[in-house]
């Protein structure tokens, strides 16, 4: 249980007697406990806590108990299951089970509000007299922001596991372009496969991209396309361990690069360099992005995003700091990031290579520094049988 | 071509079925349903933040720069309107979003919203903001539009149903009783067996599991990984129970078969004989007009009269679609009243003697006169057993 986010979270609120929190990535950094992909599910998490009491309860559904009981989680716990109503009513009443039990006024909650739907916070409403809450979301946003030295860690695990399970494909890919083919799913499956092969806790996004279909960032795989030569690849997968994500994408060429490839290709890298340059505490983070785009129009570079150029990691795939043109706060030593200035490439392509840093008193240290990529990467060879 | 019979569902059911003037989508699941296009990280990105407003004169759909050309290149056609990447996406997102109901709706209009989805902070800011428009949970609506499955679904899910099953029985083909493999290795091979045989590639909770042993006593061994695996290597006369959720154009299979290392003995065989019983009982009840918390009941006490020790708990199904989990819910708490065209995944999970949760997960299309199972590659009235070698 990380019980000191309460003491820094309840000097800004104002008497609160308890919190119930939702957002199943601020579950999981309040109690440590992960679960299998929550906000892909019909069922919710939360944690009731009254700090003062040292009472904290995990609500989860029946399904979810063994979960967190095998993660250590020494607390109470309730459960609900369906014979209860559906997952959002049986959800609502275990935790207004919950408050009536421990007694907490309900007058005086902090809840991480945008996470509370209309039809729950209707039911919670409609059950408990007088339900006012103030919402700590931002709080605990906040205080997520900055990791601890055991958290830098584990996004440098995720970040080496990342580029571990793309090397891990990129090997059994090579070799076969010109006879026995991969098709592209069955490349991407390679990434999953080889992520998990190195560690992996799971795998979120997945997507890749070849030739000018790389026009768009989403590119759904749905037929047995197969990997080609003379074609940009691009390959964007999340991933993490102990429930701390890594985003990693790589771009790779089928064959000899033509001119224009390796040219995209090195233009940016030279915003990565250049943003590196400028990466250190202190630096206002809207500053950091417009001397990235002033630095591509004055090398004639044409950004697909102008205004964006990456986002911290965590518990969540994204989570702040949003390395946004209009954010007017400055990277702090402890913050997580990763930089992903997305260019043009030959017929329109996005071009891409996210690297993940923390940042330090000096400047940053790199987490993806498994390996280099900063070489536009080549899939080349042929053999008989791979 | 599917995506686009899809919308027309949509946009037929809005003009026929509801109530409203127009509609605010905001939930992945259902924006896949608007657009063809499933973005699985919208779940998870909050820097992202994508809003459909669909009337029967205009659709509009509101999201990041970053995310047009996708849309655009799956099949939206209509109007986009898109915002820059900034510090607050749902703030802006939400503010263009005020802006277009403003502008195209009349005061006194009749917009429904996804109440069991929609974020309440969001909500109350489109109230302050709209007074005169009067907004209705369009809950229901949705539920039913999503339960109730046309042509190209049921056959999505078909294809989805018969590729996983196939899938699977093509990784468990590779088990021999006297050659060993890891519980992750197989975990791996259900997945690659269901890609090779056409299914879509997709992250987060498209993954599969091989559980054995004192293991299966848990709903999800080996956390926090979870559908990974682990080193454990398999034993003979071991129960191991295997599940794939994974999908075809948006539509999911979500399927447990069960394997045993070795041949199956007098127990086991008269346990799984139970289950089948138990599965013919609930196929021959479930049919147009009968209510799922009936089912539920009915499925209980037959499985009380065979002895079987069931995990009531999980219910004994729910639906598929777009999800792999959905309403309706065969439970003791759901009154849904069935209806032709509904798929369903009847799940029976039961204890077997050391306390291993076996589960039987198969995909059921409620036919005019009753249902059928859908996508069986292979008889699963009793557990694959392994060949002794290869």
């Amino acid at each position: 249980m990380n019980q000191n986010v309460f003491l820094n979270i309840e000097k800004k609120l104002q008497h609160v007697s308890g919190y119930v929190i939702k957002q199943p990535s601020h579950v999981s950094y309040l109690t440590n406990v992960l679960f299998p992909y929550p906000e892909n599910s019909p069922y919710s998490v939360a944690l009731v806590a009254v700090p003062e009491k040292n009472e904290f309860v995990l609500i989860v559904p029946i399904d979810w108990l063994d979960v967190a009981k095998d993660q250590k989680w020494k607390n109470s716990i309730i459960s609900y299951n369906l014979n209860q109503g559906s997952p959002d009513q049986a959800f609502c009443d275990a935790i207004i089970t919950c408050l009536t039990n421990l007694k907490i006024d309900s007058e005086n909650l902090a809840i991480d509000f945008p996470s509370w739907t209309v039809s729950e916070m209707k039911r919670l409403s409609a059950k408990m007299n007088h339900l006012k809450w103030q919402d700590c979301d931002e709080l605990l946003w906040r205080n997520r922001m900055i990791k601890s030295d055991q958290e830098i860690h584990l996004l440098h695990q995720s970040a080496q596991i990342a580029d571990r399970g793309m090397i891990g494909a990129l090997n059994h890919v090579e070799g076969t372009t010109m006879s026995s083919y991969y098709y592209l799913s069955e490349f991407l499956e390679r990434v999953r496969v080889h992520a998990i092969e190195f560690g992996t806790c799971g795998v979120g996004h997945l997507n890749i991209s070849q030739g000018a279909a790389g026009k768009s960032k989403i590119t759904p795989v749905q037929d047995f396309s197969f990997v080609s030569e003379d074609n940009l690849i691009r390959i964007d997968y999340t991933s993490q361990y102990q429930g701390y994500w890594n985003v990693c994408s790589r771009m790779l060429f089928v064959g000899k690069p033509d001119e224009e490839s390796e040219k995209a290709f090195d233009e940016n890298q030279s915003l990565i360099t250049y943003a590196q340059s400028m990466l250190k505490s202190g630096i206002a983070i809207g500053d950091f992005c417009k001397r990235i785009k002033e630095k591509a129009d004055l090398s004639g570079i044409s950004l697909f995003d102008e205004t964006c150029f990456g986002h911290g990691l965590g518990l969540s795939e994204t989570e702040w700091p949003l390395i946004t043109i209009d954010n007017p706060e400055s990277f702090e030593k402890g913050m997580v990031i990763v930089l992903d200035i997305q260019t043009y490439g030959p017929k329109g392509v996005i071009i891409h290579s996210t690297e993940t840093y923390a940042i330090t008193d000096r400047g940053y240290r790199k987490l993806s520094d498994f390996k280099e990529w900063n070489h536009l990467y080549r899939i080349d060879g042929c053999r008989s049988n791979h | 071509m599917w995506k686009r019979n899809l919308i027309n569902k949509f946009q037929t059911s809005f003009e026929k079925q509801s109530e409203f003037d127009g509609l605010i989508i905001s939930n992945p699941v259902n924006l896949t349903m608007m657009t063809g296009i499933r973005m699985m990280f919208l779940q998870t990105m909050k820097n992202y933040c994508v809003y459909v407003v669909w009337s029967s004169e205009k659709k509009v759909l509101i999201c990041p720069k970053t995310l047009s050309s996708s849309f655009a290149n799956e099949g939206w056609n209509d109007n986009l309107i898109v915002y820059e990447s900034c510090l607050n996406p749902i703030q802006k997102a939400t503010d263009i979003l005020i802006a277009e109901i403003r502008d195209q709706f009349d005061e006194g209009t009749n917009i429904g919203f996804e109440g069991r989805q929609l974020s309440q902070k969001i909500f109350s800011q489109l109230t302050e903001a709209l007074p005169s428009i009067r907004f209705s949970d369009a809950a229901d609506f949705l539920t039913n539009l999503r339960q109730i499955k046309n042509k190209t679904e049921l056959n999505n899910l078909k294809q989805a149903a018969e590729i996983v099953d196939h899938g699977i029985a093509g990784a468990i083909h590779h088990i021999a009783t006297i050659q060993t493999k890891s519980e992750k290795f197989l975990t791996e091979d259900i997945r690659v067996h269901s890609l090779e045989r056409g299914l879509h590639i997709s992250g987060y909770n498209a993954v599969s599991q091989a559980i054995s042993g004192d293991k299966t006593k848990k709903l999800w061994a080996n956390s926090p990984k979870f559908g990974i695996g682990n080193e454990t290597e398999y034993r003979e006369g071991e129960l191991l129970r295997l599940e794939m959720c994974g999908m075809v154009n948006n539509y999911w299979a979500n399927d447990a078969r069960t394997l045993l290392k070795g041949k199956l003995n007098n127990v086991q065989d008269e346990f799984f004989s139970k289950i089948a019983e138990l599965r013919s009982f609930a196929c021959s009840i479930i049919r147009p007009g009968i209510a799922a918390i009936e089912i539920y009941s009915s499925i209980l006490n037959k499985a009380n009269e065979l002895g079987l020790d069931m995990i009531k708990e999980f219910g004994f199904g729910h639906g598929i679609g777009l999800e792999p989990v959905e309403a309706p819910y065969i439970t003791a708490s759901d009154s849904t009243i069935l209806a032709e065209n509904m798929s369903l995944v009847l799940q029976l999970s039961a204890h077997y003697i050391h306390g291993e949760i076996i589960t039987s997960k198969d995909t059921i299309f409620i036919t005019p006169d009753g249902c059928e199972i859908i996508g069986w590659y292979e008889n699963w009235n009793s557990p694959y057993t392994t060949a002794y070698t290869f």
